[in-house]
């Protein structure tokens, strides 16, 4: 079924797609348009998880979150108005040890290999404490989820772009692990290896060591080797990544804001996505603020706003600097008011330009910013459609 | 957290030191920041390099440049800009190390080599803070760097990347480094981050406690957060009117009362975010990092200029309804 093509529902397209990525700059909002997207989805009647990296604080605590510690499984997030529809909606927030372990228990080779990667020191690094694991895991996670057919959609909100980059790439890596020829003079394929890599083996190993430690080389080869065959496994297994993000199952929402570094950056990563063969449902233009059309000329305003104060403090006439000031001030912040405005228009522009038949949404800017459920649930209600 | 005292004496304790890493959640405005400290650094005649990890060439537009580099150039003097880029950061490392550039390369430029490092978790990070590390305490090209660094979600692995070596490895070249970059992070004296947020209650107390891990975790100080698009203070909340239908017919001056009284009320709404989260920091007994606000810059940044104008506009976070 191909998606619908709905101008006046912004949710439509996801009842086609097991898979939603979320995707773009950061501090765009993109969060928050994953959560409003499953919550929507969920009260239509399917079976909704979103998963979530980093959410601010109130919006974790809007899908019930407490910390990252209830990050293991999928947290049951009660919608609002009930669950007449059938629908429910769950929350994952996603820690990259928690994933790691559950890849290396299911898929090392017996339980006793599975406790040595556990105990391995560089692997303990790995899944608490360095960065790029999220990506992997993030991967890792949606193919296990997906695999398992427990809920109908899967939002997943994707880490900022430089990452997000780096999160369609992690299968790459992944393989890259398992065929790699300097890899495999790491774990001891040594001559091969080194053939393969054209200069000497030695030279290589001599390299790496002055480099780092050959005791270290030693482990990490043995690390290496260890792990790449769990993450073979776990492949074999779930399947090529590749083809579930090109799958007709995937879509993906792209948010930005106006601000012109972002919508180039949103640009830059539409066409990576295009490129990879992604399909891109729509793209949110969020926080948009309407240009205003020229303030009245000064002496109308001066004397609307010399009345206006007048009445306010009851000194009558005004005391002229405090009008001046205040006139000053006021013109000042409706032509900033403007220019943010104006940024959207042109931020639209490029946007139709650059993807004429992309679905554009427009949301405009709310003060304060959403954060309960119910807000959430009123997002759905605020988008508009641009082109 | 401090907001007493005078952004000026903030700026001149900053410069003091020899590395800056500036942090923050994505879109509250690192990079303006960094580019803000690069040049109130330069002014006060420290030879600074401005170092960013960023996917884009923001850091030079808004400096005024077309591009960024992989090497330093001079955006203006004594202020030095840079892209840093793991793979080159490794390879330098490694003709330091060696002593020989050409077999570096030979072995890390080598196409599968390559690929291999970039699967290694964690050496990407490494290999960035060592060398933002090296350029601002082990070389003598600059007096100080300001790195544009990760996102706050990302900076304590990162920043965390040096103990994770010497938790993990006793002998050989890698924690004898590790060790070197710790005592410097851990030597208020040379490194302090500097932590950006938005001017709302919640995220800024989510800052307050990175703040606080970065100090009992990582040993790192806290130099100034900085509160970034404070909306403008002072304007009148005219409320709603009905246009008059003689002197405003086309309700001209009803839209400029209405759009101020938005403004007005986000900036008030604004700052008493920003001095219920000062007070919750009080009463947890955070106190310490000065905070520095900075005004919203409603035009953009496309160069020298425009930040310059928010660099006179600095000030301590002015939480006064009007």
């Amino acid at each position: 079924m191909p998606p619908t093509l709905s101008t006046t529902d912004p949710l439509a397209f996801a009842a086609a797609r097991r898979v939603v990525l979320c995707v773009g700059p950061g501090g765009v909002g993109k969060t928050t348009c994953a959560a409003a997207l499953a919550l929507g989805s969920a009260q239509r009647g399917r079976r909704v998880l979103v998963v979530t990296i980093d959410p601010s604080r109130r919006l974790a605590q809007a899908l019930g979150f407490t910390s990252a510690v209830d990050g293991g499984r999928p947290m049951p997030v009660p919608l609002p108005g009930g669950d007449a529809s059938g629908g429910s909606l769950h929350a994952l927030w996603l820690a990259s040890e928690h994933v790691f372990a559950e890849l290396v228990q299911a898929y090392a080779a017996t339980p006793e290999a599975a406790a040595a990667i556990l105990r391995n020191p560089i692997y303990k690094a790995m899944a608490e404490n360095l960065g790029g694991a999220l990506e992997y895991a993030a991967m890792a996670k949606l193919q296990l989820l997906h695999a398992a057919r427990e809920y109908d959609l899967i939002v997943l909100d994707t880490p900022p772009t430089a990452n997000a980059i780096e999160f369609l790439s992690a299968p790459e890596r992944i393989h890259e692990l398992a065929t790699n020829p300097a890899a495999r003079l790491l774990t001891g394929g040594g001559k091969l290896g080194a053939r393969l890599l054209g200069i000497g083996n030695s030279l290589v190993l001599r390299t790496l060591s002055t480099l780092a430690g050959g005791s270290f080389i030693t482990e990490l080869g043995a690390f290496l080797r260890d792990f790449s065959t769990v993450l073979f496994a776990f492949q074999a297994r779930a399947g090529d990544f590749q083809s579930l993000l090109t799958s007709p199952d995937t879509g993906v929402v792209l948010a930005t804001s106006a601000s012109p570094f972002s919508v180039r950056e949103a640009l830059d990563f539409l066409a990576v996505l295009h490129e990879r063969g992604l399909r891109v449902d729509s793209v949110v233009l969020n926080r948009v603020l309407p240009p205003f059309p020229p303030p009245p000329p000064e002496p109308v305003l001066r004397a609307a706003l010399a009345t206006r104060l007048s009445a306010e403090t009851g000194s009558n006439p005004v005391d002229e600097a405090v009008l001046a000031d205040n006139l000053a001030r006021i013109l000042a912040a409706y032509k900033g008011l403007d220019a943010q405005g104006q940024q959207a228009v042109q931020a639209r522009a490029a946007l139709v330009r650059g993807y004429p038949r992309l679905p554009l949404w427009l949301l405009p800017q709310r003060e304060p910013p959403p954060t309960s459920l119910s807000d959430l649930q009123d997002l759905v209600a605020q988008f508009v459609r641009a082109a | 957290m401090d907001p007493s005292r005078s952004p000026e004496s903030v700026l001149d304790d900053l410069a003091a030191r020899q590395l800056l890493i500036v942090s923050g959640k994505g879109g509250v405005g690192r990079t303006t920041v960094a580019a803000l400290l690069g040049i109130a650094l330069a002014r006060r005649g420290r030879r600074v390099l401005v170092a960013t990890v960023g996917p884009d060439d923001r850091l030079a537009w808004m400096l005024g440049q077309r591009s960024l580099s992989e090497s330093p150039v001079a955006a203006r003097p004594g202020l030095f800009i840079q892209r840093v880029v793991p793979h080159v950061c490794i390879r330098e490392y490694g003709g330091l190390v060696l002593h020989s550039d050409r077999i570096a390369a030979a072995v890390l430029d080598n196409g599968p080599m390559r690929r291999l490092l970039r699967t290694i978790p964690g050496l990407d990070d490494f290999a960035i803070l060592g060398k933002v590390w090296h350029e601002a305490v082990r070389d003598n090209n600059v007096d100080a760097v300001v790195f544009d660094g990760p996102a706050t979600g990302h900076l304590r692995y990162c920043l965390g990347i040096p103990q994770a070596i010497l938790r993990t490895l006793t002998v050989g070249p890698l924690p004898r480094e590790a060790r070197l970059m710790q005592d410097s992070l851990e030597d208020p004296r040379s490194v302090q981050s500097v932590l950006v947020g938005l001017p709302d209650r919640w995220p800024l107390s989510e800052l307050g406690e990175m703040a606080a891990a970065l100090r009992e975790e990582l040993h790192v100080g806290v130099g100034a957060v900085v509160v970034n698009g404070l909306w403008p203070a002072g304007l009148p909340e005219l409320g709603a009117v009905d246009p008059d239908p003689e002197q405003d017919p086309d309700g001209a001056v009803a839209r400029v009362f209405a759009a101020t009284t938005v403004v007005a009320r986000q900036a008030r709404r604004q700052r008493e975010g920003v001095t219920a989260w000062l007070e919750s920091e009080r009463a947890a007994g955070r106190a310490g990092a000065p905070v520095l606000a900075l005004p919203w810059h409603w035009q953009g940044f496309t160069g020298v200029g425009d930040l310059e104008q928010v660099l006179a506009g600095l000030e301590r976070p002015d939480l006064s309804a009007r």
